[in-house]
């Protein structure tokens, strides 16, 4: 296959996506979006090979700009549930939750990754700090996905959408940090600067670059928004990787920037159908950079990912045990409304990535291998469990099954019909 | 970021402002980090250009310059030979937006062209396409054969190679800039006679151009290469080339209106397609992509009834496309040669300025034109871009003997006209009226993730 008719492919997918945003095909496809890496897997170097990895590599300044749209896209809805801000506590709460699972998940692979001898502590603290990043969140699809095939909707929907908005920022900054650790000792830069320079750093260029584009979409017209939006995007994200810092923490930053300008509602509007066009080719290229043989050829790396995946539930069952003391329709759900939360989605995948594109071999692999067994384990356990959580609550109406009236026998021939021939299933 | 709403002043110290920031951050970057040469450094160079040639265009609006001058000084500021924030490789790779802007450029060219304005102004455009095709040849090509002592690599030719190299210099200096004339009718979203024998000349010359590219080759070659013979086959090749593109153009373009109708949806896809895919696919089978998309353009306005959507949906994706493509080509300007060869490349250009404006009014004179035709219909003819470079790199290839010095008096001729012809071009729109009001600004009920349906008010820049 040639990068032009991969481009092609990407194209199309693109079209697909905004098909799929567009209505028509609303609650198609898994929330995670993980059909879309088996795809890329499949036709990549590690399965099928029809794509090399030269080819691949092509894509990688396109794959970094999808990461960047997609962090921006999340920075500018951070908090919201649709055109309203998610009360402060549930806000509170997902960012809260998000931190904790990944401390867990880093505290339960960091002893494992010093077993592994790579390198040295720094590159230890990376490959358990990307882990922890990649399976902090509950992916916002997942309550969308509800919505969409099930019609849900209540109070404890409410609630995990705005948690689910809310947790990106865990991930996200976590991930600056682990970038800003790696750029310390391995940027171009020419001066020697702190971890914590490069932390603000990241904080500052995001604002700066937020503040220019709020003044920008100020008086513009048509084409010239998106001029404003893409020009500082991609500025941003190049001047981040010159730096060494993480591209998708400035374009996250600058999203939240201009998520408390005035023209957020228009710009939201303008921007929510690239949302999909953008991850899903990015899925896609995800799962053909998906390399398990890092993995398999060290059983030390699947006992990480393992353990990885078990804190993330210990994790998430105390975040909604959490939920259940904050919040009175929570209550009405069981124990195992954490279970709930386990979904994870295109965001982990995307810092994944992000570290497998900067830190190639071990670390970034294992990360985004880590990443993509968290949302399958997730997609397995989590929509079946918020389902579950929502009728409980009513959020979702139980479904409605007819049943047949039974076949009339002799004696009750001439007798009235049963009263109620529906049954509901619970 | 200009075109404040309803005649508003758009703020043009936030512009500034902007302006500074974005200069500063890249500039601290690529003193910081000089040795990045990761993908990323081409893609802080898109963001660059599109925010500082806007940036800088708005800037530049108060002194009435059009936008295309902010795009490209952005980009010679910007570029390898000035500050050198952007690096040669980053330009190079840059280029490869060309092919998309050309690909939207030919298509917005071929939908403004309706039938029945070409049968109104065939009378124009023919004497206009006739004296300044032939008049242009002869008169600057005679002024180049008479300047052989300023050309430093013509000084030891012969009378016949002189001739040869003064034809090819002739039929280059006939070139003109489509995407120029179509970004200054975008911006100033002109309306009336100037507009419309603007674009009807420039688009059409651009085939007449590739017409006479081959028959000055087939002419010049046997003077100024010994050994080398008279030979048709090269028209057999164009022929073939040209009817091939028209043939590929109309089906494309029936594709296209089937599309805008039936689909109507994500239409930047398909144009993303054409211009990436399709583009390279025609140029590897030997047609002409902008014959090609022309003529698709054409079709979808004329044999549809989808041409004025159409039409909205590439000057909506063009208008960020353009704005790389000309910073870049600002960038890609080669400074130190225009420095070297300035005296003889400034006679050149503005000969050719005032052979274009005495033949344009020759020629309304004989089609008996509009007031606004005749008098500023030489305007748009003065812009020069891809098209007279890639006739420079044509020559530089067949004739290596002087074609690199050919060549970079071409470029350094190119710049000049890049830089003046767009400036020209607005200040003949402006004084003649023929200039609309922007569009309104970014507001919660218009902001769509498809462009916003075209005003239906009014008709567009030639549908009158």
């Amino acid at each position: 296959m040639s990068s032009i008719v991969l481009l092609m492919v990407l194209l199309a997918l693109s079209a697909v996506g905004s098909f799929l945003v567009g209505g028509r095909g609303r609650g198609v496809g898994l929330p995670s979006g993980l059909e879309f890496v088996a795809l890329g897997f499949a036709v990549g170097p590690s399965a099928l090979g029809m794509v090399d990895r030269a080819m691949i590599d092509q894509f990688e300044p396109i794959l970094q700009v999808a990461l960047a749209w997609f962090t921006f896209n999340i920075g500018l809805d951070i908090g919201f549930v649709g055109e309203r801000r998610a009360p402060l506590r549930v806000m509170v709460l997902g960012a809260v939750s998000a931190l904790f699972t990944g401390a867990l998940v880093f505290a339960a692979v960091f002893p494992l990754a010093r077993l592994l001898h790579i390198e040295d502590t720094r590159s230890c603290l990376i490959l358990a700090g990307g882990i922890g990043a990649a399976c902090a969140e509950t992916t916002r699809h997942v309550v969308r996905w509800a919505e969409a095939r099930h019609g849900a909707k209540g109070k404890l929907t409410e609630i995990i959408s705005g948690f689910g908005s809310s947790d990106d920022v865990a991930p996200i900054l976590a991930s600056a940090v682990f970038f800003a650790m790696s750029a310390s000792v391995g940027s171009a830069v020419h001066v020697s600067i702190p971890i914590g320079g490069f932390i603000a750093a990241t904080a500052v260029l995001g604002l700066v670059l937020g503040g220019v584009a709020i003044l920008l979409v100020r008086n513009t017209e048509g084409h010239e928004v998106w001029a404003a939006l893409i020009g500082t995007l991609l500025l941003g994200s190049g001047i981040a990787a010159r730096f060494g810092l993480l591209p998708t923490a400035v374009t996250f930053v600058m999203g939240i920037a201009l998520g408390f300008s005035k023209h957020r509602g228009a710009l939201r509007v303008l921007v929510r159908p690239t949302e999909r066009a953008v991850v899903l080719p990015t899925l896609l290229l995800a799962g053909t950079r998906l390399d398990l043989r890092v993995v398999a050829e060290n059983k030390l790396l699947i006992v990480l990912v393992v353990a990885a995946i078990a804190a993330r539930f210990v994790g998430k069952l105390a975040s909604g045990g959490m939920m259940r003391t904050l919040s009175e329709p929570a209550r009405r759900t069981s124990n195992t409304l954490g279970l709930a939360l386990v979904s994870s989605g295109a965001l982990s995948i995307a810092v994944g990535l992000s570290f497998a594109l900067r830190m190639p071999g071990v670390i970034g692999d294992t990360v985004l291998v880590a990443a993509v067994a968290c949302a399958l384990v997730g997609e397995i356990v989590g929509p079946r469990s918020l389902r579950i959580a929502l009728l409980r609550t009513g959020d979702i109406e139980p479904p409605v099954v007819f049943t047949p009236p039974p076949p009339q026998s002799e004696e009750n021939l001439g007798s009235d019909p049963p009263e109620d021939s529906e049954d509901v299933v619970r | 970021m200009s075109g404040a709403p309803h005649g508003k002043k758009p703020g043009l110290l936030s512009s500034a402002l902007s302006l500074v920031i974005v200069f500063t951050l890249l500039f601290v970057a690529s003193r910081l980090a000089p040795e990045y040469r990761g993908d990323l450094g081409t893609i802080a160079a898109v963001g660059f250009l599109l925010l500082g040639g806007a940036l800088l265009a708005e800037v530049l609006e108060p002194l009435r310059m059009p936008h295309l001058t902010g795009y490209l000084v952005c980009g010679i500021l910007a570029g390898p030979h000035l500050l050198h924030l952007i690096d040669h490789e980053s330009v190079q790779t840059l280029s490869k937006v060309n092919s998309l802007a050309l690909a939207l450029i030919a298509l917005a060219g071929g939908a403004e062209l309706r039938l029945s304005i070409l049968r109104e102004g065939v009378r124009t455009l023919t004497w206009a396409t006739l004296v300044q095709t032939v008049g242009g040849i002869v008169l600057v090509g005679t002024l180049f054969f008479v300047l052989k002592p300023m050309l430093p690599f013509a000084k030891d030719f012969g009378f016949s190679q002189m001739l040869g190299v003064s034809l090819l210099w002739g039929v280059l200096s006939t070139t003109r800039s489509p995407s120029a004339t179509l970004g200054i009718l975008s911006q100033t979203r002109a309306q009336g006679p100037l507009a419309r024998y603007a674009l009807s000349f420039v688009m059409t010359s651009d085939v007449v151009v590739v017409v006479n590219l081959a028959a000055a080759f087939t002419v010049a070659r046997p003077l100024l290469t010994p050994g080398a013979q008279f030979s048709l086959a090269a028209f057999t090749e164009l022929g073939h080339d040209l009817l091939g593109s028209v043939a590929i153009g109309t089906t494309v373009g029936l594709l296209l209106a089937a599309y805008v109708k039936l689909v109507g949806k994500q239409l930047v896809v398909v144009l993303l397609a054409l211009g990436f895919g399709a583009w390279e696919v025609l140029q590897y089978l030997n047609f002409d992509p902008l014959l090609t998309f022309m003529v698709a353009g054409f079709v979808v306005q004329n044999l549809s009834k989808q041409g004025d959507k159409f039409l909205h949906q590439i000057e909506w994706t063009g208008g960020l496309v353009y704005v790389v493509f000309f910073a870049t080509a600002g960038a890609h300007l080669d400074v130190p040669l225009l420095r070297k060869l300035w005296p003889v490349t400034l006679i050149l250009c503005g000969a050719r300025a005032l052979i274009s404006w005495g033949l344009g009014r020759m020629a309304s004179r004989l089609a008996n034109d509009p007031p606004n035709v005749k008098k500023w219909g030489f305007a748009p003819l003065i812009s020069q871009a891809g098209l007279a470079l890639g006739f420079g790199a044509l020559v530089e290839k067949q004739f290596p003997g002087f074609g690199t010095e050919f060549r970079a008096l071409g470029i350094a001729a190119v710049a000049v006209n890049e830089m003046v012809g767009p400036i020209i071009f607005k200040l003949a729109v402006d004084s003649s009226g023929e200039a609309r009001p922007p569009v309104p600004a970014l507001a919660e009920d218009s902001a769509h993730g498809d462009p916003p349906e075209p005003p239906r008010e009014e008709p567009t820049a030639s549908s009158s």
